[in-house]
Order: structure tokens, then C-alpha cells, then sequence
């Protein structure tokens, strides 16, 4: 009789450390991590807001205070690391995705960024009221 | 049958198959969907998170905008569920807030199992899904609460 024995799927510590594609990938993949951190920031504003003007002021201040203001910094390096690395491999995707001949990633990756922009400016004028 | 002649129930390749729902694997319903939420999220955080990041966090403290421009009143009329644009703003924070819970859960579900945690893929996966959905749910009972609530 045959004997079946699970494969071990290891990896050594720092694989990706190795390789800068690697390194990219785990950006991309902590960027995405992070974006939850601010999703728990705007879910504090909505709950402040809730509570009343002083609450809501307080809440503002220390979101705005310098500390935290460093911390989130590092989260927005973190989220455009990820919204840009994303935006390249839909480009380098659609070789993979589709039977017919891609267009290369450039045009594909330009044309997310023009979105992005438009798309930022849409929120800067509907949600901030402008400029 | 006899040769030749033609029977309209023989249709080949359209033949329905029923899989008993006992032999369904329960993660290939559920995969789909956490994907799908995980894919979703990831399109609304790139598009939509920095901007929000830096209009909230960062314009007032470095002096592009007066203080008032992220105060109370500022929320306050924006929320506001008599307008269309109040409704469309409500939504926009929910589906930021779900979308970057649902991204995230599923990325760091991964960042953990490539970490050497696989043998625990499952329960870190429906730790991580469970969380991202009670906030969801916090989220979307703050948008509704002064609307609909």
C-alpha cells in the first residue's frame, strides 16, 4: 500500500529579502495590511462625530497631533506603495488574463493614474468641498 | 434507439448535474466571495484612501487649510441625509471603511500563512473575516445612525 505524506511547505525567514521583486511584493502586501489602520481612523471620526462636537474636536486634535500624525505618514507611504504596485500589475496582468494581444502595461498604467487623479479630485470636491 | 432517427431529450453537453450537497467543499462557496470582497476592497483603497488620508490628516496641520475645513461643521454638512450629496458622502465612508477591513483581512490572513502559519490558514482566515465584518457592521450602523436610524 502507498503511503501518502503531506507535503511541508516551508520557506526559509527572509526569502523575499533575496529578490526585489520580493521586497515589492511584501510592500504591496503590508500596504494592504495598513489600509485597515486608516479604515479604523475614519471609523473613529464617524463614532466622534456621533458623540457630539466636543468628542468629535478632540478626536480631530489628536489625529492631527504630531505623533500620530508621523505614525500615519507611514501608513500613506505604505497605501500608495500599494495603490501604485497595483495599479502596475493590473497592466502586467491583462498578458495573463486575456486571449487576445494585450496592450503592454504602460498604456494600462497610465491610464490608472489618470483615474487615480481624476478619482482624487472627485473626493477633494464632493467630500472636502474643493480645493 | 434506432439508428437515424433523432430523440429532443439527447442533448450532450447541457446534461444537468447534481453534486448531493454533502460532497460540496465548503471553502470553494466561500472563496469567491472573500475574494471577491478582498478585490473590491483593493480598488477602493487605491483609488480613494490617500486622498482621504491626506485631506483628513495632513492639509490643516501643514497650514494648506484653515482649521474649520476638517471641524465638526465641516462633517456635519457633508453627513447631511437631506441632500443627495450627504447620502452619497454616508456611503462613501462605508464602503472605505469596509472595503480597506476586507482588503486587509484577507492580506494579512496571507502575510501570516507565507510566514509559517499555514497549518492555521483556516482559523487565521476566519478570525481576521469575522473582525472585518463586525467592523463593517459598526461602520455601516454609524452611517445610517441620523438617517435611517
Amino acid at each position: 500500500m502507498v503511503q501518502v505524506r503531506e507535503a511541508v511547505w516551508k520557506r526559509r525567514p527572509g526569502w523575499w529579502a533575496r529578490n526585489p521583486r520580493y521586497v515589492l511584493f511584501q510592500l504591496r502586501e503590508w500596504g494592504g495590511v495598513l489600509t485597515a489602520v486608516y479604515g479604523l481612523v475614519l471609523l473613529g471620526l464617524l463614532i466622534s462625530f456621533q458623540s457630539g462636537r466636543s468628542s468629535y474636536d478632540a478626536y480631530v486634535a489628536m489625529i492631527q497631533s504630531l505623533p500620530v500624525l508621523a505614525l500615519t505618514a507611514v501608513v500613506l507611504v505604505f497605501v500608495m506603495i500599494h495603490a501604485i504596485t497595483w495599479f502596475y500589475l493590473i497592466g502586467k496582468s491583462q498578458a495573463v488574463m486575456s486571449s487576445y494581444r494585450a496592450p503592454g502595461w504602460k498604456p494600462i498604467f497610465g491610464l490608472m493614474l489618470v483615474v487615480f487623479v481624476l478619482a482624487s479630485g472627485a473626493v477633494l470636491f464632493l467630500v472636502f468641498g474643493g480645493l | 434507439m434506432a439508428e437515424g432517427s433523432f430523440d429532443p431529450r439527447y442533448n450532450p453537453g447541457h446534461e444537468e448535474i447534481r453534486v448531493p450537497a454533502a460532497e460540496k467543499e465548503p471553502e470553494v462557496a466561500m472563496e469567491p466571495l472573500l475574494w471577491g470582497l478582498f478585490s473590491l476592497g483593493g480598488f477602493l483603497t487605491a483609488f480613494l484612501l490617500p486622498v482621504t488620508i491626506v485631506a483628513i490628516s495632513f492639509l490643516v496641520p501643514l497650514g494648506f487649510w484653515p482649521a474649520g475645513r476638517t471641524g465638526y461643521d465641516w462633517l456635519a454638512s457633508a453627513l447631511d441625509p437631506s441632500s443627495f450629496l450627504g447620502i452619497v458622502v454616508r456611503l462613501f465612508f462605508l464602503l472605505l471603511i469596509a472595503g480597506s477591513f476586507f482588503h486587509a483581512a484577507h492580506r494579512f490572513t496571507y502575510v501570516l500563512v507565507e510566514a509559517g502559519l499555514q497549518k492555521h490558514h483556516a482559523a487565521i482566515g476566519f478570525v481576521f473575516h469575522a473582525l472585518a465584518v463586525l467592523g463593517s457592521l459598526a461602520a455601516l450602523y454609524y452611517v445610517l445612525k441620523g438617517w435611517l436610524l
